[in-house]
């Protein structure tokens, strides 16, 4: 038996290592290649091109450069001359691809049959059968229920509703109507103005998760860093960041403190602290402020109603007007409690207004076009007139009331005549429906949108639609019209419109093909002063009877999912298998309990409870957290879907059954509600990908304080390695030698570079943006619930969340790192391969040979930071019971990285690929790799910039100035494993807390 | 490339004006694979070698009556030039 032999049996019998082991270039089956007849003039085969346009995942609307391979797109990255995201992008904008590829999209037109059966039709038909259904109901009830579409199809959508006599209503699942309605209240605008984070130095936001949902997440973590995070070398002062709501989110984690204030009670908060303002004359106000002076409550009187001391509100107040830069933000549950959550927004005006902030830090000018889209009331207006069978025809596009209205619009939609869904995957909305015409997906079509007052951005297709009978619904909507021309000749049209306006002169094939290159139109908006309302002094007197206003307890909120938004985001693997960044579940919802209130139930992570509110009932498992407040519970958005194919259906539940389905007095929907609570006895794994939820001082996350940080001098070390203790010195001695030897011999000799990374606590929120970048970029695999919860997730970026409080227990906080594999120096993972698969690269990589590897995991075991990843199955075999990439969504796969095999593990190798791009395009222009050609996924998608990647031997690099900066650490450096990731510690306002 | 001159030539010729002429691709039957796990930049080497460098692994196609394999591919194959040539031979120079 020869070698080969031998693999041959051992690979039949065992299954197991042999896959990707041997010499593997055996001979291959025969392939073809099919060259292009006419080659595309902008696709050179094995080399990139990158378009720009623009991400419809949520109302924000970043620039996106989508990258495109052989005609397919694989990668869509943040285009750095959107003045909304700056290039960065979050993980549900990167993960519009799985939207796109989606294996549950639908291919072609379908009626229903006479029996109810799905049938495919012909566009002509199809097209047919809308224009005849029209034509009956004109007059008798046409509606189109479209998302926010601030753009020309929206216009499209207008115009062509009026021909036929019917009318167009916008539905989004967060449309912000609370903030809306107190901007409104208080300065006579309904407009959502820019809060400019980057130029505050103290922001309180009530509630507002501005880096999960709120408004513009992306840009606003952007600028919320730029003035949060630690910079030595610069004279201001970092900003405070006081983070205020019962449920430490997200954006709670990254507060200097976080109050978790009595529910419902936040605007009464916020009021005192304007009180405090302006009797103390503490800031500049406007001189119509000062009538509001008495009438606002102050500390003393509130402080019992809100949970905390007056003494704390007056120092809250202090600290705000002395920053010279207060910035205070109302959204979240806050603004969702009920009737009445307008006044906190109200409140937070007021507040910002005493401070002499508004048209600094809060400039209306800038509006965002959410403020348009329709609010919750005018969606149950619909409902009201669906269920009275007032409308014959329904057209619905972009939205899934379905899911987020379950119960009343179903039993509603029962009464319309005929339903028509322009849906791409079959969710609740298009299984309901009698005809769908699936729409091209954002990345196939034309289109554009106004996300903000002044930005006119362009939507272009980026490839070939994936399945080819799907059509633009503009064009389906023209056709029906009886109009000439495409959506495309209408777009023009429009933009036609804006060249005369702003075009200058030039000529508009110009103007066009400048706009798609750049991704659109970029222009700052005249800025709006407002002056406070006097209405407002009426409201106060509400508020100041308020104080009734606080909540029940329990009472049960419900937050949107940062991964899976409304819903919308549940079909897509990469979002599902992301932890949340919180929690750290995957695949599944939970209900956030406090340990107090835990303990006083008898409950135990995966606990199932029945949460019954008075308008339904989930079966729902315990995550225990102290990141909430005791007496309220959490549930997330997204998950519970009846329909919309194989990766949402059917998990968990959906939260939004829990939900009164009545408009509150702001317009809006509330997020909140009582609920009765019952032990069922059930228990599950919770899927998380979590170990410890407490740092237990090893050293993994370091703080400072402020002050602490601001003493350090260059070249200081606080957190200098630890000593090596005395066993130890000869096994260090003797590696020295050795690497000295190694350094002298081949590819080892010379001055290859050593690739490093920085990454700055200060700055880092956890968002996991660089998560969902790792996943698109090296092919990682997802694996599903039922791996998670047996610990095999492939994701080799993770974020640590480790929890912080005081010795009592009180003032909880939290501390995010990212981890992935830290390219020691002195690898543990390197001497055990017995295959040497793991190995020292000359530039200082810890390489992995996949098609080297053998399986052993001896490498994996011995890794103190946990960041190598074994393939315990093949998830790229098609059809294969854990198939990660069931056609067509294997088109995402990035060319330029091995899809490893069952058997081998993996790792993060600092996109070894775009090293090695980078040096060959060096290569080809006869010159070196320069600091910042090489930018790691991780890197490039982060929001808030917190990593830095490049030649830590080049003394001249960013990263090499970070290295030696005097709060760099390294994680674990007491096992000597030199590691090539230096952490800058994170810097508080106040005392670093224990952990 | 192909002379032209003899009978077979021609008819290979006609293949390609009638690929042209009906639009659709010929399907050319690949002799030259890497396995998935293989990168080549091919630009690097020519930029090294010269243009006149791809008999260096294709051999002299332009004398072949019908491309054929001239060269292993394998990965002994590729270090032994590396290594009369002096240049890298990290495994993550063509692996990853």
């Amino acid at each position: 038996m020869n070698r080969r032999r031998f693999l041959k049996v051992l690979g039949a019998t065992s299954g197991g290592a042999a896959a990707l082991s041997g010499c593997g270039i055996g001979p291959e089956p025969t392939e073809h290649l099919v060259p292009y007849v006419v080659p595309p003039e902008d696709q050179v085969p094995g080399t990139a091109t990158y378009y720009a346009t623009t991400c419809r995942e949520c109302a924000a609307g970043c620039g996106l450069h989508a990258k495109v391979r052989e005609g397919r797109v694989i990668k869509l990255e943040g285009n750095p001359e959107s003045p909304i995201n700056e290039g960065r992008l979050c993980s549900r904008g990167q993960a519009a691809l799985q939207g796109l590829y989606n294996p549950d999209r639908i291919t072609d037109p379908m009626a229903r049959g006479p029996n109810g059966e799905w049938q495919k039709l012909s566009w002509d038909d199809a097209i047919g059968r809308l224009a005849g259904k029209v034509k009956e109901a004109r007059g008798r009830g046409i509606v189109f229920l479209t998302g926010l579409e601030p753009g020309s199809f929206g216009e499209l959508v207008d115009a062509w509703v009026k021909e036929v006599g019917g009318r167009h209503v916008t539905h989004e699942s967060f449309a912000f109507e609370a903030l809306r309605e107190g901007n409104r209240r208080a300065f006579g605008t309904a407009a959502i103005p820019l809060y400019d984070f980057a130029r505050a130095r103290y922001i309180v936001s009530f509630g507002a998760d501005f880096m999960e949902t709120w408004l513009s997440p992306v840009g606003y973590q952007n600028s919320f860093t730029r003035a949060h995070s630690f910079d030595g070398d610069r004279d201001t002062l970092m900003a405070k960041f006081v983070f205020v709501g019962p449920r430490l989110s997200l954006t709670g984690m990254s507060a200097d403190e976080w109050i978790a204030a009595k529910p419902a009670t936040e605007a009464l908060l916020a009021l005192a602290m304007a009180q405090v303002i302006l009797a103390g004359r503490l800031a500049p106000a406007p001189l119509d402020a000062g009538r509001l002076e008495r009438l606002l409550p102050t500390p003393q009187r509130v402080a019992p109603v809100v949970g905390i001391a007056a003494a704390e509100i007056e120092r809250l107040a202090r600290e705000f007007a002395a920053s010279q830069g207060g910035l205070a933000v109302g959204g979240g549950v806050a603004t969702q409690y009920g009737d009445g959550a307008e006044l906190l927004v109200v409140a937070v005006n007021i507040l910002n207004y005493v401070a002499g902030q508004v048209g600094k830090t809060v400039r209306f000018g800038p509006n965002q076009a959410v403020a348009d889209a329709g609010t919750f009331r005018q969606l149950t207006d619909l409902v009201a007139d669906l269920a009275a069978g007032k409308v014959e025809l329904l057209l619905v596009h972009g939205a899934n009331p379905g899911h987020t209205l379950p119960a009343a619009f179903s039993q509603a939609l029962s009464k319309v005549g005929y339903k028509v869904s322009f849906a791409s995957y079959w969710d609740e909305t298009a299984a309901a429906s009698d005809l769908v015409l699936p729409d091209l997906h954002p990345l196939e079509q034309w289109s554009d949108s106004r996300p903000r007052t002044g930005i006119h951005a362009l939507q272009q297709p980026v490839m070939q639609p994936v399945f080819p009978n799907t059509m633009h619904t503009g064009d389906v909507l023209l056709r029906v019209a009886g109009k000439a021309g495409t959506f495309k000749d209408y777009l023009q049209s429009r933009w036609k419109e804006l060249h005369q306006r702003v075009g200058k002169g030039r000529d508009f094939a110009d103007f066009w093909t400048d706009a798609l290159q750049h991704g659109g139109l970029y222009a700052e908006a005249p800025a709006q002063p407002v002056r406070l309302d006097p209405g407002v002094v009426q409201l106060l007197g509400d508020v100041g009877g308020a104080g009734s206003g606080a909540a029940d307890e329990p009472l049960l909120i419900v937050f949107p999912s940062l991964a899976l938004h409304d819903g919308r985001g549940a079909n897509k693997p990469w979002l599902q298998e992301l932890p949340d960044p919180v929690s750290k579940i995957t695949w599944h919802a939970w209900v956030e309990v406090h340990p107090e209130t835990a303990a006083k139930w008898q409950l135990a992570n995966g606990d199932i409870l029945l949460l019954k509110s008075p308008h339904g009932t989930v079966r729902a498992p315990v995550w225990i957290t102290p990141g909430i407040r005791p007496g309220v519970l959490a549930v997330p958005t997204g998950q519970g879907h009846k329909a919309y194919g194989r990766y949402a259906k059917d998990r968990s539940f959906n939260a939004f059954e829990l939900l009164s389905d009545a408009p509150a007095s702001f317009g809006g929907r509330a997020f909140a509600a009582p609920v009765a609570v019952v032990k069922t006895g059930d228990h599950r794994r919770l899927a998380t990908v979590e170990g410890d939820a407490r740092e237990q001082g090893r050293g993994i996350i370091e703080v400072l304080s402020l002050a602490r940080a601001r003493e350090l001098k260059s070249g200081a070390h606080p957190f200098a390695e630890r000593e090596v203790p005395g066993y130890a010195e000869d096994a260090q001695k003797a590696w020295a030698e050795a690497q000295h030897q190694k350094a002298s011999l081949g590819d080892y000799a010379g001055t290859p570079p050593r690739w490093g990374m920085a990454i700055d606590l200060s700055k880092c929120t956890g968002c996991s943006a660089c998560v969902t970048a790792c996943y698109a970029e090296n092919n990682l695999a997802t694996v599903g619930e039922e791996l998670v919860v047996r610990r095999r997730q492939m994701s080799w970026m993770r974020i640590e969340r480790y929890y912080t409080a005081d010795a009592d227990g009180r003032r909880v906080g939290a501390l995010v790192n990212p981890m992935l594999c830290q390219q020691c120096g002195n690898a543990p993972c390197e001497p055990v391969c017995p295959v040497y698969a793991a190995y020292h690269t000359p530039d200082g990589l810890n390489g992995q040979v996949y098609n080297r590897c053998v399986g052993t995991r001896y490498c994996a075991n011995n890794c103190p930071y946990k960041v190598r990843y074994f393939n315990w199955f093949n998830f790229a075999e098609p059809g294969g019971e854990w198939e990660s990439w069931p056609d067509p969504l294997n088109m995402l796969l990035n060319p330029d990285v091995t899809v490893r095999e069952k058997g081998v593990m993996e790792k993060c190798t600092f996109c070894v690929q775009r090293i090695r791009g980078a040096q060959n395009r060096a290569r080809l222009e006869d010159r070196s790799v320069r600091d910042g050609d090489i930018t790691p996924a991780c890197a490039q998608a982060c929001p808030s910039e917190a990593i830095v990647f490049g030649d830590l031997h080049d003394r001249s690099s960013l990263v090499a100035r970070l290295a030696a900066d005097p709060r760099g650490y390294h994680v674990h450096s007491e096992l000597n494993t030199k590691p090539a990731i230096t952490y800058l510690a994170r810097v508080m306002h106040g005392a670093a807390r224990g952990a | 490339m192909i002379a032209g001159s003899t009978p077979s030539h021609q008819a290979e010729i006609k293949k390609v004006r009638e690929a042209w002429t009906s639009k659709q691709p010929p399907h050319w039957i690949r002799i030259h694979a890497l396995p998935g796990f293989v990168r080549f930049p091919h630009m690097r080497h020519i930029k090294i070698l010269g243009t006149e460098s791809c008999r260096t692994c294709h051999g002299d196609v332009r004398a072949m009556p019908q491309v054929h394999q001239v060269a292993t591919l394998k990965m002994g194959w590729c270090i032994n030039c590396h290594v009369q040539r002096q240049v890298g031979r990290d495994c993550t120079l063509c692996h990853y």
